[in-house]
Formats: structure tokens, sequence, C-alpha cells
């Protein structure tokens, strides 16, 4: 296939995950600022835009006014925020047109019907309602995207590349979830486990731990849990796994560098929540995730070199 | 109690041609549609129109209009009402697209790669020629299998006051709409599924095989199983769901210029496999922009060293380099004498009646009548610069006049025609509305064109223009298996 269509799909795959996992913190976040609870409903609202490395950002734009209505807004469609929902269901619709030759026609409308549900306007009525209904409708929507790739998409290089771009994004954000709490709630259960809920992994792991687990076994599960589909092991093994099947790549760093930093993670000891070296691990797990990322991009242009990138403007 | 009054019961077709009715009666071919359309409500039309557009929309059947910030997307547009053509009417047409287009393609291979007989023989004038917009010096000795330069032709047809059809333009460069026909046809299908149990409509939907024969046939001497692709602008470009929609039928990779890379003048498209080799190229560009080392050097579409790589027989490129010399409005009034110089026949399908304006006689009979003709410089195309004489004002012909005499070659005149009108859905009724029909002709070995074509409706009342850009409409055009009503 195409290296710049390789690319596109890999980007639509992150911009759809990314899309979905807002809305799903948003709503998370918004829940437990009406809990009683050890943090301010400010400093939950705080957090969130930290894990999203959006907290300078919406701070330039509306200052230290945080509430569910500034930061559901600034989150979903705020024109000053280039990482908002809107922004990202407009990337992964834009990637999509880019490869609309080669993906199903299930896809082209699953993500034709996401956009034109995420318009500014119906996204600002939404806003109005509450972060749960954004949640819901543009989830559900995501879902009608993720299920077109499930059961459209023929198991080729171009699902491959897709699912890594998914993979990658969810991996990077699982570990910036955990390395948030574990700065601002340490070893407070009840804010684990609202964590466990915006990647809806709280009935899993209730299942298997039991509810009156401690913050320390959270923490394992989703760094370690290998059938935890949120879970960053699990990511990074399926990426490793997934790129290595791509036809030509043999000679590729990307499979290697994923397989190595899962085989890392898996036999790494997973410190306490209030262990300084925890820190340490997520922050080189988030750098080599980026890292993969970059490692496929030259992957895919080591031939002929990268191409020229071109905007609208010099056509 | 008086039944209610059937849809078409009032329709008014006013003085112009009208493919429906003809002295108050349905033409035989429509009865059929007629008496569906008499069967349903205004509501029941608007129903299907609405889920029609919401299809066009998440199926992304779009075209983006330049000039605009968000919004520029548009969903395609449909009119529910299809217009019939009976068989016989049809072959005629047809009979009519395929000896011009062959025509086309003999002069402009006679141009670019053979002796220039029809310049020599006085057929056509050498000046008009190589001042031609179109024309490309880089294009002469570039061969072409079996000469097909135009491999995809679109020619408008309009009919006149007469019901005669008439060839109003050439579009031999890279014409595009045939994807809509095909849209048209499967939205038609969902909103009306019973009217094709009553009507034997010849089908459209086998494009992409018939286009991709007609590339493989332009593939290098000694290539047996070569590789396609079709070289779009990008997403950015009207067309762009048009190119993809055509890779996908063909099944041929969708590249950009950036995709592609020459190599001791061979080229090759940017796999994660590696570079593989590419015999034909469909481009969806422009000459200009085609291959910065020949032509426009700050063109990033392109792709440096193409022309040196067809003229080395690694590359196919249709169409070909040049063609927009031979779709130049200022040579089609030479185009009838083209026909006959190579065919030796009469053209089937005529032309409108056109003068040239470089010619004293014929500029000072324009002039005198500027108020009566439409002018329409030649080298713009999608319906802009025309001027209509009798809805101009003053200001506009004034400026029309001065046009003329500082560039003679550089407009056309013509006698009006009075498109033909076909019933369309309006806001409040079915009403009359001007339509014209751009037919697509492909060229491999053999010359076949497709069944029917896209048929433009000028949404407003009495508006000439057709083109989507400027608020123009389609429909679905049926080319009947048998004459009239079966």
């Amino acid at each position: 296939m195409l290296s710049r269509h390789a690319e596109s799909l890999f980007w639509a795959g992150r911009y759809v995950e990314r899309a979905s996992y807002i809305t799903r913190m948003l709503d998370v976040a918004s829940t437990r600022q009406l809990e009683r609870s050890s943090r301010s409903s400010s400093d939950v609202w705080r957090d969130l835009l930290r894990v999203l490395y959006l907290d300078e950002a919406f701070a330039e734009a509306n200052g230290t006014d945080l509430s569910s209505e500034t930061v559901s807004r600034f989150l979903v469609f705020d024109r000053d925020n280039p990482s908002s929902v809107a922004a990202s269901v407009r990337e992964a619709r834009a990637n999509v047109m880019n490869v609309r030759d080669v993906v199903p026609i299930e896809l082209l409308e699953a993500v034709n019907r996401l956009h034109s549900g995420s318009t500014d306007r119906s996204l600002a009525q939404l806003v109005q309602r509450s972060p749960h209904e954004i949640y819901e409708t543009v989830s559900g929507l995501c879902r009608t995207v993720t299920g077109a790739i499930d059961e459209a998409m023929t198991r080729d290089d171009g699902y491959r590349f897709l699912m890594v771009g998914r993979l990658l994004e969810r991996a990077e954000m699982t570990c910036r979830m955990i390395d948030i709490n574990r700065s601002v709630s340490g070893g407070d259960a009840s804010a684990w486990m609202s964590v466990l809920r915006s990647v809806s992994g709280l009935h899993a792991f209730t299942r298997a731990h039991g509810a009156l687990a401690p913050a320390n076994e959270v923490v394992r599960f989703m760094l370690h849990e290998p059938s935890f589909p949120f879970g960053v092991l699990h990511c990074l093994s399926r990426v490793s796994s997934l790129l290595s099947e791509v036809d030509g790549a043999a000679s590729w760093e990307s499979p290697r560098a994923a397989g190595r930093l899962a085989a890392e993670l898996q036999y790494a000891e997973i410190p306490s929540v209030d262990d300084p070296s925890l820190e340490r691990l997520l922050e080189r797990l988030e750098a080599n995730i980026r890292k993969t990322s970059e490692n496929l991009h030259n992957d895919l242009y080591q031939f002929g070199g990268a191409p020229l990138m071109y905007s609208f403007e010099t056509v | 109690m008086l039944p209610p009054m059937a849809l078409l019961d009032s329709y008014d077709p006013g003085r112009t041609f009208c493919e429906v009715f003809t002295n108050g009666e349905v033409r035989p071919h429509y009865e059929q549609l007629v008496a569906r359309l008499n069967s349903l409500s205004l509501a029941d039309i608007d129903e299907r129109a609405r889920l029609t557009e919401s299809t066009f929309r998440n199926l992304g059947i779009t075209f983006a209009v330049y000039g605009g910030d968000e919004g520029t997307e548009r969903t395609w547009p449909i009119d529910l009402v299809p217009r019939i053509i009976p068989a016989a009417e049809w072959a005629t047409v047809e009979a009519g697209l395929v000896q011009r287009t062959r025509a086309l393609n003999m002069f402009l291979d006679d141009l670019y790669d053979g002796e220039g007989a029809a310049i020599r023989d006085g057929i056509v004038p050498e000046w008009l020629v190589k001042s031609s917009d179109g024309y490309r010096r880089a294009a002469h000795g570039l061969s072409v299998n079996g000469g097909a330069r135009v491999v995809v032709a679109g020619i408008d047809i309009v009919r006149d006051d007469l019901g005669v059809y008439r060839v109003l333009e050439d579009n031999l460069r890279v014409p595009s709409g045939i994807s809509y026909v095909v849209e048209n046809r499967a939205a038609m299908r969902r909103a009306f599924p019973l009217l094709f149990g009553q009507y034997s409509i010849r089908p459209v939907d086998d494009y992409g095989s018939m286009l991709l024969e007609a590339l493989e046939f332009q593939a290098p001497v000694g290539v047996d199983d070569p590789t396609v692709v079709l070289l779009s602008p990008g997403p950015f470009n009207s067309a762009y769901f048009e190119h993809a929609f055509l890779a996908r039928r063909m099944g041929v990779e969708l590249v950009e210029g950036r995709d592609l890379v020459v190599r001791d003048h061979v080229v090759y498209m940017r796999t994660t496999g590696g570079l593989r080799q590419v015999h034909v190229i469909y481009r969806r560009i422009d000459d200009d922009y085609l291959d910065p080392v020949v032509f426009e050097r700050s063109s990033v579409l392109g792709v440096p060293g193409l022309i040196a790589a067809m003229r080395a027989g690694n590359v196919a490129v249709a169409n070909a380099v040049g063609n927009g010399v031979a779709d130049d409005k200022a040579v089609y009034p030479y185009v009838p004498d083209l026909i006959r110089y190579y065919s030796g026949a009469d053209p089937i399908v005529p032309n409108a009646t056109t003068y040239t304006l470089w010619d004293d006689e014929q500029r000072a009979h324009v002039l005198d009548r500027l108020d009566e003709l439409v002018v329409k410089p030649v080298a713009e195309a999608g319906g802009y610069g025309i001027v209509i004489g009798r809805s101009a004002s003053d200001e506009e012909l004034d400026r029309a006049r001065r046009d003329i005499a500082a560039n003679p070659r550089g407009y056309i005149a013509q006698e009006v025609i009075e498109l033909s009108t076909h019933p369309t859905l309006a806001r409040d009724r079915l009403a009359p509305r001007h339509i014209d029909l751009r037919p697509f002709i492909v060229t491999g070995e053999t010359t076949r064109v497709v069944a029917g074509g896209l048929t433009r409706v000028a949404l407003r009342e009495g508006s000439l223009i057709v083109n989507s850009s400027q608020g123009g409409g389609s429909k679905d055009t049926w080319v009947l298996d048998y004459e009239g009503a079966a």
C-alpha cells in the first residue's frame, strides 16, 4: 500500500481514539467533581486538563475560570484548542477522506456520521446540557466507526495501520492518566476507581480483584493486565504484532521498538503509587511510545525519502 | 368530491422545447414516469429527496466549491425527476459523439505525432493552433498507443428550440462528472425502485472496467500486466470524490504527485513495501502542473521528470499532454470541418452557430448584435466569464465590446440556444428548468460511449447556466433499450 495511505490510516485511528477518549474522560471528571471528595471541583478539572497537556492552553484562553461549562466548551469545540473533540473528529475525517479509495464504504459512512454529528453547533447544544450527553453522543458515534472497522475492514495492512494508530493513542493516554492521578491523588482509592471507570475498566477490575483492592493493584492492572483493552501492555503487544505482519516490515524499526517496549514493561517491577520510580517508569513509557510513532513514520518513508508535505495555500 | 390535482396536471412547459410534453401530450417514452409522478404528492417526493441528500452526505458524495472558508464542501445536488432518452434518438447522438471524438483524436495525433496534415491542407489555421492556451510544444513526438490521445472525453450537448441536439463544447483534458452519473443512478434506484421495473434502462455502472481497459491499452510496449494509477491533486480538489470513486471502481491506487518518484526515466510509487513501478497514469491534474521540469516550475502537484519518462517510453499518461488545443473554444468552429476532413462524412451532431471574432466581417456583425448573442471567453471553463447579451447590462456589453476589440482571439460569439426544459422539483411544484447533457466517451482500442451521461439542470428559473459550481443541479439520465412505451 502507498506509504501516504498508511500514514493517513494511522492518524485516522489516532484521532478517532482521541475524540472518544476525551469525551469519556470529560464525563468521568464531571461525575467526580459532583461527588464529595478530597479534591475540589476546580482541582478535578485542572487534573483533566493536565492529562491532556492542555492546562496552559486553557489558562491562556480562559484564565482561571475552571467550571464544568468552560472546561467542556474548551475540550469539546473551542477553536483555540487544536486538540478538541471537534478538531479530532475533523482530523479523523480528513484522514479517512484522504484514503477514501482504500477503506470500506461502511467506514466512510460511519466517519461522515461522526463528523456531521459533531459540528460546532450540535456540540454547543450538548455542552449546554451535560458532559454525559456529549459522551453518549460522540462516543456512540465513535463506536459505530470502530464497529465498521471491525466488521467491514479486510485484515490487510490498511487495517493494521489504523489499529496501530488507535492502540498507540490509547497506550499514551492510559500512561498519562496513571501519571496525573498518581501525582494528585496518591493512594486515594475512590480516585483510582474513577480512573478505571474512564477506561471502561472498573467492572473488569472489580471482578478480578474485588472492590477493596488497593491503588497499587489498579496501577498494575492498567499497566500489566494483558486482557484489558486499555491496558498499556495489551496495546503495546498488539502494536508490535500488527506491525510485524505488515508486508515488507522485516527491515522496520517500529515493530522491534514496540516489541522491546512491551517486553520491558511485561517484566518490569511495577513500583507502588508513592514510589518516585513509578513516575520515572511512566515517563520512560510515554517517551518511548512517542518514539515508536516516529520510528513508524521513518519506516514508511525509508524508500525514496519522505515526500513533500504541502498545504492548500501552496497549491 | 374531486380527487386532488395530480402533480403534472397543470404543468406549463412554456415556449421552449420540452423533453416530456409536446402539444399538451406526454411523449411516449415518458408515459410511465408521468403516471408514477402523478400518483405521488409533492411531500412524497420531498421526503425521498431528503433521504437521498442525507445518504449522499453520509457517503461523502460531495464537491468542493473554491473561494469560501468552512462549508465549502457541498452535497451533490440531484433532482429526482429523471431524464429519459429513447433508443433510436440515443443511437444518433452516440454515433455523432463517436465520430467527433475520433476526429478530435486524429487531429491531435496528426498535430503532435504526425505530419500536421490538417494545418498543411488549410483546414485550421496554424497561427490559431499555436496561439492556443492548450497548445504544448512539449507534446510533440510523444506517441500514444492507437492515437488515443483523448482517452476520456466529455462533450457537452444541448437541444435547441426544435429539439435538435447540438454540441456546445468539447472537454478533452480532464473532464469530470462520470462518478455522479453512477451515483445518481444508485440514488434513483433507492428512491424509485418500482420505476426500474417498468423501464428497461441501459446500465452505467460498468464504467470502471471500461476505463481500466482503455487505460491498460496505453501500457508501454512489452508490459503485459501494467500497473495503472490515478493521479489526483488531492482532497482539496473539487473533483476529489470522483478521483477516489474511479480508483475504487478500477481497483487502482489513487496517488498524489508526492507519492511518485522518477529514477532513470522510470516512474515509481512509494509503497510500504518499497518502490513499485508505474506504467500508466490516469492523471486528473492539468498539463501545467504535471511536471515542474517542463511546465509550471512552482507546482508541487506533479512529478519532476515525468515528461522525460514518457518520452523514454516507460510510462503512459492519459489523457495525453496538449489536448487543450482541440477543446479551445476558438478551435471549436473548425471541428465540423475537421470531422469532414478526417472521416469524409458530415457531422452527425452539429455545432451551435458560432462567430469567430478575428474575422473582420464576422466581428462587425457580432458587435452589431451583441445584445442578442452569447459571448464566451475561449479559455474559461465552468460557465465563468460568459456574457449573455439579452440579460447583460449596458456596462457589461460595453466591457465585452472592449474585451473583444483588445483580444479578438480570446472570445467567440454564438447564437443563443434556448436549451430544452425538463420538469424539475422546485419549491412547491414541478417546474420547467433548462438542461444540458455531458456524455462521456472512452477511447482505447475502440471508442465507446457511456449510455446517457450527466444531465445538468439550471435550478434557477429561466437560467441557462447549468454548472454545479454556479448552483446547477443534476438528473439521472435513462437511455432506454427500446422506443417509447413498451
